[in-house]
C-alpha cells in the first residue's frame, strides 16, 4: 500500500508481433516512484521494444498502461510524465546542446557540475561533440527532466568507465523523486542499483528476486 | 507544451517532410499556371497535391532518423502529432500559395498573352 501512495506505473498485457514473429506476449511490469526497476534479458528478447511500446514509438497489438491507478491514462502524451532514453542517440544532431537543455527545462549549470567539459559545449551542436559526450548529455537530460518516471535503455553503454559511478549516483539521487526503469547488458550494474528486477524471456516477463532465479531462467551461469 | 510551441518545433523535426513535399507542391502550382485555374488546371493541381501527400509522408517516414521521434515524444508531442502537424502545416502553406497564384494569375495570363 505504501508503494501505491508513492506513485505507480503499471504496464500489462503487452502483445507485440512483427508478422509471424512474436516479440512480446502478455508482458507486464510495475514500477514505483522511489524505486529502481531493472529489466534484464538477452539480446533480442524485446526489452527495447517494450520501452518503445510504452512511449508510443511502436504500436503493439495490445497494451495496457496505467499511471497511479488513474482511470484514464493519456497514452499519446505520456512523454509529459515518462521520459525515455533510447539505446541510440536521439537528440537531433543539428540542435545545440543549450537548446536541448532549454527544451527539457534542465539547468545547464548542473550539467557542468556533473561534467566540467560541458562548459565549452553550450553553443555546440550535438553532431560536433563526441558520441560518448552526447550519450552523457542525453542521459543527464532524461534523468533530470521533470517527470514521474524515467526509462533508461542501456545507460552505461558507450560511456567511459570513469562515469559509471557518477551515473549510478545520479540514478540513486533521482530515484528520490521519481521511478526509474533501467536495462543494460552490464547486468552487474543493474543489480547494484535495482530494487526490483524483471527478466524478459521468450516474450514473457518473469519477476526475479535473486541470482538463483536468474540462473534458473538461464540468464546467467552460477 | 501548447499547440503553437508544437507547431514551432514541427518546423525543425518536419524539415525533411517540407523538403520532400516542396517538389510536388511546386509541380502542382506549375500545372495550375500552365493550364489555367478554370477547369483542368485546378483539377490537375488538386490531384497532384493529393497524390503527393502519402508519397512525401512515406519518404519522410522512411528516411527520418528512427530515434529522433523520442526526443519529441519526451516533450509531450504524441506520435500522431509528430507526423500530422508537418503535413497540415505544409498543406496550409500550399493553400496560401494556391491563393496567391489565383490572385496573380490574371497578371501572368496578360503577360503571357501580351508577350505572345
Amino acid at each position: 500500500m505504501v508503494e501505491d501512495e508513492r506513485g505507480k506505473l503499471l504496464i500489462d498485457s503487452v502483445q507485440l508481433d512483427f508478422g509471424h514473429n512474436t516479440v512480446l506476449q502478455s508482458a507486464y511490469l510495475t514500477a514505483y516512484k522511489g524505486k529502481v526497476t531493472g529489466v534484464l534479458g538477452r539480446n533480442g528478447t524485446g526489452k527495447s521494444c517494450l520501452f518503445k511500446c510504452i512511449m508510443g514509438g511502436i504500436r503493439p497489438q495490445n497494451k495496457f498502461i496505467r499511471l497511479n491507478d488513474e482511470h484514464h491514462t493519456d497514452y499519446g502524451h505520456i512523454g509529459l510524465r515518462v521520459k525515455y532514453l533510447p539505446q541510440e542517440h536521439f537528440i537531433p544532431r543539428g540542435m545545440t546542446v543549450a537548446r536541448a537543455f532549454e527544451l527539457y527545462g534542465v539547468d545547464y549549470d548542473k550539467m557542468i557540475a556533473f561534467s566540467p567539459a560541458f562548459e565549452d559545449y553550450r553553443a555546440l551542436k550535438f553532431k560536433e561533440i563526441s558520441g560518448g559526450e552526447q550519450r552523457i548529455a542525453e542521459l543527464f537530460l532524461v534523468l533530470n527532466a521533470d517527470a514521474e518516471f524515467c526509462i533508461l535503455d542501456e545507460p552505461f553503454s558507450n560511456i567511459a568507465p570513469y562515469y559509471d559511478e557518477k551515473i549510478r549516483n545520479l540514478i540513486l539521487e533521482q530515484k528520490a523523486t521519481k521511478g526509474i526503469i533501467i536495462t543494460d547488458h552490464i547486468y552487474e550494474e543493474i543489480i547494484k542499483v535495482a530494487d526490483d528486477l524483471y527478466l524478459l524471456r521468450d516474450g514473457y516477463t518473469h519477476q526475479v528476486h535473486s541470482r538463483e532465479d536468474l540462473a534458473r531462467l538461464g540468464y546467467i551461469r552460477m | 507544451m501548447n499547440i503553437l510551441q508544437k507547431i514551432k518545433l514541427s518546423f525543425r523535426y518536419g524539415a525533411g517532410y517540407f523538403i520532400v513535399a516542396a517538389i510536388p507542391t511546386l509541380g502542382a502550382l506549375w500545372a495550375l499556371i500552365a493550364n489555367g485555374p478554370d477547369g483542368e488546371g485546378a483539377f490537375i493541381c488538386g490531384v497532384l497535391k493529393l497524390v503527393s501527400i502519402p508519397i512525401a509522408w512515406y519518404l519522410y517516414k522512411t528516411f527520418d532518423s528512427k530515434n529522433t521521434i523520442y526526443f519529441f515524444l519526451n516533450l509531450g508531442i504524441s506520435r500522431t502529432e509528430y507526423y500530422v502537424i508537418p503535413i497540415v502545416m505544409e498543406y496550409i502553406f500550399f493553400r496560401i500559395l494556391f491563393r496567391v497564384v489565383l490572385l496573380v494569375y490574371p497578371l501572368i495570363d496578360a503577360w503571357i498573352n501580351g508577350g505572345g
